[in-house]
């Protein structure tokens, strides 16, 4: 797959945007079919392109009327309880990236301060120049 | 039957890209795994689907313990409903709906650049600690004793060794905070 970076925003050229949406509805449906087998669970999706009044579905018309059945004869407490919208789902990805983005920060600290740590042991940071008060005490602090 | 596919020589986070059978998974805890992935992976392109053509979508999946997990914009509701309309009208429609109209739409736009600013982030986070990690191996090449102590195991260190390393590093400390008593005396004086 060609690995480009997309910006997540409404792609304003047409015809690229329906190509794209031609291509990730397919590739949606696969993922739904592949879930499906491989976890033995009942799985549907149901997409409305821009202007669409008949809707793609997986896995048919019928089989995805059949789980919606069932789904909507739940109790309103299980159905809502994993139920997400756009906006719920994009909070939930935005505070996994922030922790992410964290806990990236603290694993490069703490290789760069090594670094440092190392240099300073082999001699080969003399007189210590160079270093901002913040980097020399989280070197005195490793130490400890 | 997993035939892993050809990867750069660098990647080790994870298996990587594993061309896997398309039937059911045997292993319980593997079944749950794997849905647990792939449940949030469907999610995810159904969102990008929904913002990026614009297109309405909605994803109902059972979990293999019966549970029901849902995705949809602009709510499953709202989907649901326009392909099989039902007669009663669930209370907990409106809550699901939430946040439409152009403010909705405002919201959602910030969401969405907030989440891209996000990703790039992490990626020069990512960098940051290739970087860092490549310097640790550079340090670990040119190193010398000093250096080969920090790296080792405690204890595989005979206790000469152990003395010989502490005392190093004391001397380390103590040059460190010299010098960083240097420094704040110097930053004091040019605030003077």
């Amino acid at each position: 797959m060609a690995r480009k970076k997309v910006t997540l925003q409404y792609i304003p050229n047409d015809s690229t945007r329906r190509g794209t949406f031609k291509k990730r509805r397919r590739g949606l449906m696969k993922k739904a079919s592949e879930l499906a087998i491989l976890c033995d669970v009942r799985a549907c999706v149901l997409v409305y392109g821009e202007g669409e009044t008949v809707p793609e579905v997986f896995p048919s018309h019928a089989g995805a009327a059949k789980i919606l059945n069932i789904f909507r004869k739940m109790p309103e407490l299980e159905q809502c309880k994993k139920m997400m919208n756009q906006e719920g789902f994009l909070r939930q990805r935005i505070d996994k990236l922030r922790d992410q983005v964290h806990k990236f920060g603290r694993e490069s600290r703490d290789r760069e301060i090594r670094v440092l740590l190392h240099k300073a042991m082999r001699g080969s940071l003399p007189g210590l120049v160079g270093l901002n008060i913040e980097e020399l005490t989280s070197v005195g602090w490793k130490v400890e | 039957m997993a035939t892993a596919t050809a990867t750069a020589p660098r990647r080790r986070a994870s298996m990587g890209r594993q061309k896997i059978e398309i039937r059911k998974i045997e292993s319980e805890e593997a079944r749950q795994v794997c849905f647990s992935k792939r449940r949030a992976g469907l999610f995810k392109k159904a969102s990008e689907l929904a913002v990026l053509c614009g297109a309405e979508v909605a994803a109902v999946v059972f979990s293999p313990a019966g549970k029901a997990f849902s995705f949809g914009h602009p709510s499953v509701e709202a989907i649901l409903d326009r392909f099989v309309p039902s007669a009663a009208q669930h209370p907990g429609a409106v809550v699901a709906g939430a946040g439409l109209g152009a403010a909705g739409d405002r919201n959602l736009a910030e969401l969405n650049r907030q989440y891209g600013e996000l990703r790039t982030q992490l990626e020069a986070e990512k960098a940051r600690k290739e970087r860092a990690e490549e310097a640790m191996a550079k340090e670990r090449a040119a190193g010398n004793q000093m250096a080969a102590w920090l790296d080792a195991d405690l204890r595989d260190m005979g206790e000469e060794e152990l003395m010989a390393f502490a005392a190093a590093l004391v001397e380390v400390q103590a040059a460190v905070s010299e010098r960083a008593n240097q420094v704040l005396q110097e930053a004091l004086n040019v605030g003077r």
